[in-house]
């Protein structure tokens, strides 16, 4: 009975120790980038068409936008407003370009940053370009989607000259 | 023997499960959150005080600091550079606020967003104020220490109206 019992308790243990030796979760980062990558490609043609819908499907329910100009604007609602708004301005053209993609080992959480180039109308009705950067962060849902929960941007360009005044 | 078998083989099956069941790494979020609120605090202190060195500590090596009305700046040499350039500007001061901080389950990248407020002096000397936005993103280092990899800002105030034209 004791040796029985000895050998059970060696047969447990080792068994126990190789069970304990899980493999570490799956490493999907590589994936993951590739697919926010794309993301951020399919973003960019919702806003060369203008379209309010598609652009704002990307992103989170709780996202923040942190455009230049105007305070934050947190939950879809305000940044839906601010979206309508710039995108009915006369003369306007977004277009945005990926360049550098971060994600947690966890695979849950992601950051990019990129370029931008915009166009508007000035209130002459004459086209001003600008260029820019941006910073969007990435949650991963429970369906596997990537969403933005934080984009924010500012331009490249010397800021306007304040008008001069009259002596 | 064969009964003997059964039960050890019983018993290892039993013990090599419950061995596979271990438990997930610690969550560590809470203590993540804290110590970024303490690090924005601490930066925000080093501002406050024009210590470059100590603001420059909490930037990774790779970090990349997006300002306003100029371009991308990457590392740390460059955002010392920088930095040194805005802290000995006339009339400046920068104080921060941070609003939320969300780390990723992880524990190895997280953000942050909050309010800002710089004020400087114009080509006349008088100080102007600017109340504004950032995001920032951390990465844990190996130490265990968080660090700012992208830094990014912009006003919440409208660009100023274009000079009047004469007719």
């Amino acid at each position: 009975m004791t040796r029985f019992a000895m050998l059970a308790g060696g047969v447990a243990l080792l068994s126990f120790m190789w069970g304990c030796a899980t493999p570490p979760p799956p490493d999907t980062r590589a994936a993951d980038e590739q697919v926010i990558r794309e993301t951020e490609t399919e973003w960019a043609k919702a806003a060369a068409a203008k379209d309010v819908e598609r652009f704002m499907s990307f992103y989170a329910d709780d996202a923040s936008l942190f455009a230049p100009g105007t305070p934050t604007a947190t939950g879809k609602e305000a940044i839906r407003k601010g979206t309508e708004t710039l995108f009915a301005t006369p003369g306007f053209s977004l277009s945005f370009q990926t360049v550098k993609v971060e994600v947690s080992r966890g695979g849950d959480l992601a950051y990019c940053s990129g370029t931008y180039a915009m166009t508007m109308n000035d209130p002459k009705g004459k086209p001003v370009n600008d260029k820019g950067k941006y910073v969007a962060v990435y949650r991963k849902e429970p369906d596997g989607a990537w969403k933005a929960v934080a984009d924010i941007n500012n331009s490249d360009l010397p800021a306007p000259a304040p008008p001069p005044k009259k002596k | 023997m064969t009964r003997f078998a059964m039960l050890a083989g019983s018993v290892a099956l039993l013990s090599f499960m419950w061995g596979c069941a271990t438990p997930p790494p610690p969550d560590t979020r809470a203590a993540d959150e804290r110590a970024i609120r303490e690090i924005e605090v601490e930066a925000d202190k080093a501002a406050a005080a024009k210590d470059l060195d100590r603001y420059v500590s909490f930037y990774a090596d790779d970090a990349a600091l997006f300002f306003p009305n100029t371009p991308l700046v990457t590392g740390k040499d460059a955002i010392r550079k920088t930095t040194d350039a805005l802290f000995a500007t006339p009339g400046f001061s920068l104080s921060f606020k941070t609003t939320k901080v969300e780390v990723s389950r992880s524990g190895d990248l997280a953000y942050s967003y909050g309010t800002n407020t710089v004020t400087m002096n114009d080509p006349k000397g008088k100080p102007l104020t600017d109340k504004g936005k950032y995001v920032a993103v951390y990465r844990k280092e190996p130490d265990g220490k968080w660090k700012v990899v992208a830094d990014i800002g912009n006003s919440d105030l409208p660009p100023p109206a274009p000079p009047p034209k004469k007719k």
